[in-house]
């Protein structure tokens, strides 16, 4: 078993700094966990912690059942691959995965199955008897992974290891880690900044800014159920759009008057829950994802929908996609729309979204109504 | 050990006294009978003064405290004593290796004639960058294990609990991030690395000992997260530490207002220290924050206005370091 159990850890640095305020959270085994957050969250702190590289101000840590707080790193069953990694360059891919191994004192045979037994599956194995030099950057990354793979532990703990690859690779090595993941049934922590990187790769993901916990979610309820303003902004790309709103009676439906009188929609469950916490007439922000403003003239709604109009900026097209910036209560919008609306700057633009498609934000908590 | 026991009994035979040298692991004795069960701590405490008719001497030697035991039968000779004394601090050393007499050398003053035998002995191995490996808890054999294949280096030995090195490489401080790299990789272990700096001899080799010890000072007073510290790279902190209390509080003041304080959190705590990592480069330090310059400046301008320092300008940011690192000091 490797489950991870972290009780309310702290970390305060000297100087009275939090960098983690009050992680709380199970991990199961074999679940891949990815951390993400802007940098200075905490992110790399609760890894190194879960590491044993900092120490825990505050909190218990549990590697399976065993109470891991005062354990040396290297007594924790646990390996580590980081962003910046470095490879013996005298010795050949071989050499480098079997080295710590070496160091344990394996009988040679163990070594030799284990080091070839995770080259097959990082698909280096033609590649043992060549040195770090010949390599790419994506093959170095893979010895890399292949140097924490023979050790078997329980815990794979990462700290941004693709965020030195140019894109393309990154996305290479994305698929490489989840296959990974899944061949060796560990338990897996990843740290990243990357929202696309925690959105393709883990089982569940932590969301955190300023030492908090902001979200712990499987990604598509990230996605779809952001917890407040933050998460909303963070998940997604291009990112959610904001405006400021009031919740307004108009009959029996609930609506949000936008401030420059636009009218916008609702879903039911999020109407009723706006009218039952008592937040007509209050100013709240909705939230709405680019990818779910619709041009009017290619892909037209037919009911439970409302409309945004503006006029085009700038447009930027993405091969599949255009991206439409117009503006809006004086705020920038984002529309992310079918490439085949051909449109381009100083066009006029009619955007069709359903109303369960808006995200309703407190005005004060910047937490999402549900 | 024998040339030791050579050296007690010809001053046992020329004194017609009872000999002993007690170190941290044992003891040494001419007479059969003399010194029974005194252990070192009891040597260290009783030196100085007569026990059981000895009188115990403390002496240094190769960089360990030694305790002799002098039967104090008879009449009893200063002179001869301090002549005894000498002669087994001169056995003591010839029994040590190179690298334990070389380590003696650097710890306490030496003569020419020493410095000559040591310059002789290691020849251009004592040329190169000079650097100190600490923080490796019990993988002592591991780390130079890991040093052997990641770093040339033509001398290396322990020395108060970490490793002395010499290295000839070219590019000192990219083989020392691959060094300590491997370590935390291999082993979990956040080991420093502190380059002093070329060494040209014996003299040099001790001058740059004090600045590999000094960087180690530094990272520790600063609280630096680094693990390679390049004593040529630290000026700054250097300059720092020399400003007088006074000098200090006010500089403080000046950037540390209330407000500033009460901003500060861990997220613009990196985003300082990463704007001045990149030399006041906007766009570096953005992408290496993972944010968009846009939101870089928005932050600087959000000090600029709790400080009035605006650390796009070099006048106002260089003071507002200065204050920064002294807000570090421990």
């Amino acid at each position: 078993m490797a489950n991870l159990s972290l009780r309310h850890i702290k970390k305060v640095y000297p100087g009275n700094v939090t960098a983690v305020k009050d992680f709380n959270m199970e991990v199961e085994d074999k679940e891949f966990i990815v951390l993400v957050g802007p940098s200075g969250c905490g992110k790399t702190t609760t890894l190194r912690m879960i590491a044993g590289l900092e120490d825990i101000s505050d909190g218990e840590l549990y590697i399976g059942e065993r109470f891991v707080n005062d354990v040396a790193p290297k007594d924790r069953d646990i390996a580590m691959v980081f962003q910046n990694y470095a490879l013996y360059p005298h010795m050949t891919v071989y050499e480098n995965m079997a080295f710590g191994l070496k160091l344990k004192k394996v009988p040679k045979a163990e070594i030799d199955s284990k080091v070839k037994h995770a080259a097959k599956m990082l698909e280096i194995e033609h590649l043992l008897d060549r040195k770090p030099k010949a390599l790419s950057g994506g093959q170095r990354q893979r010895v890399a992974l292949g140097r924490a793979i023979v050790r078997e532990p329980k815990v794979f703990l990462m700290d941004e290891p693709l965020s030195n690859l140019d894109a393309k690779l990154r996305v290479q090595m994305r698929t490489v880690i989840s296959k990974l993941h899944k061949q060796l049934e560990t338990t897996f922590v990843y740290v990243t900044h990357d929202q696309t990187e925690a959105m393709t790769m883990g089982t569940r993901i932590v969301i955190m800014k300023d030492g908090d916990i902001q979200q712990v979610d499987t990604p598509q309820r990230a996605y779809d159920n952001p917890a407040n303003l933050f998460v909303a902004g963070f998940i997604g790309s291009p990112q959610m759009n904001f405006l400021k709103g009031t919740v307004v009676l108009e009959g029996q439906r609930v609506c949000l008057k936008l401030q420059d009188g636009t009218m916008v929609g609702i879903s039911d469950e999020k109407a009723a829950a706006l009218k039952e916490r008592g937040y007509i007439s209050k100013e709240v922000y909705m939230g709405i994802r680019p990818e779910h403003l619709h041009d009017a003239d290619i892909e037209p709604l037919s009911s439970g929908y409302s409309v945004f109009k503006g006029q085009i900026e700038l447009a930027e097209l993405m091969g599949a996609e255009i991206y439409l910036y117009f503006d809006l209560c004086g705020k920038q919008i984002t529309a992310r729309v079918d490439s085949k609306a051909a449109k381009k700057s100083g066009d006029a633009v009619e955007l069709h979204f359903h109303w369960d498609k808006v995200h309703v934000f407190d005005a004060e908590t910047e937490k999402a109504i549900y | 050990m024998d040339e030791l026991r050579e050296v007690l009994s010809k001053a046992s035979e020329i004194s017609n006294r009872d000999i002993a040298v007690i170190w941290d692991k044992g003891c040494c004795r001419i007479s059969e009978q003399g010194i029974p069960g005194l252990s070192y701590e009891e040597a260290r405490q009783n030196s100085g003064s007569s026990w059981k008719g000895y009188i115990i001497y403390p002496f240094e030697a190769v960089g360990k405290t030694y305790y002799v035991c002098i039967r104090a039968e008879g009449c009893r000779s200063e002179a001869e004593d301090q002549l005894i004394l000498l002669a087994i601090k001169s056995a003591v050393f010839n029994r040590c290796s190179e690298d334990e007499r070389l380590a003696a050398a650097l710890k306490e003053d030496f003569d020419t004639a020493v410095g000559m035998r040591l310059e002789e002995a290691y020849g251009q191995r004592l040329c190169g960058y000079v650097l100190l490996v600490s923080g490796y808890e019990d993988c002592l054999n591991e780390v130079l294990q890991i040093m052997d294949n990641t770093i040339e280096t033509t001398l290396r030995f322990e020395y108060e609990g970490r490793i002395l090195a010499v290295s000839p490489e070219g590019n000192i401080e990219e083989a020392c991030e691959s060094l300590s790299k491997n370590i935390l990789s291999e082993l979990l272990l956040e080991c420093t690395v502190a380059i002093g700096g070329r060494s040209g001899g014996i003299q040099d080799l001790r001058r740059m000992l004090d600045c590999c010890l000094e960087a180690l000072f530094i990272r520790r007073t600063y609280g630096l997260s680094d693990t390679v510290m390049n004593y040529d790279k630290l000026y700054a902190y250097r300059a720092v530490s020399c400003l007088s209390p006074g000098t200090k509080a006010d500089i403080l003041a000046k950037v540390f207002t209330r407000e500033f304080k009460e901003m500060l959190n861990s997220e613009l705590s990196i985003t300082i220290e990463e704007l001045f990592k990149n030399n006041l480069n906007l766009t570096d330090a953005a992408g290496k924050l993972y944010i968009h310059r846009n939101t870089l400046l928005y932050r600087l301008d959000k000090i600029f206005k709790c400080t009035g320092f605006d650390l796009k300008k070099f006048e106002d940011s260089w003071l507002f370091r200065l204050a920064w690192l002294i807000n570090k000091e421990k």
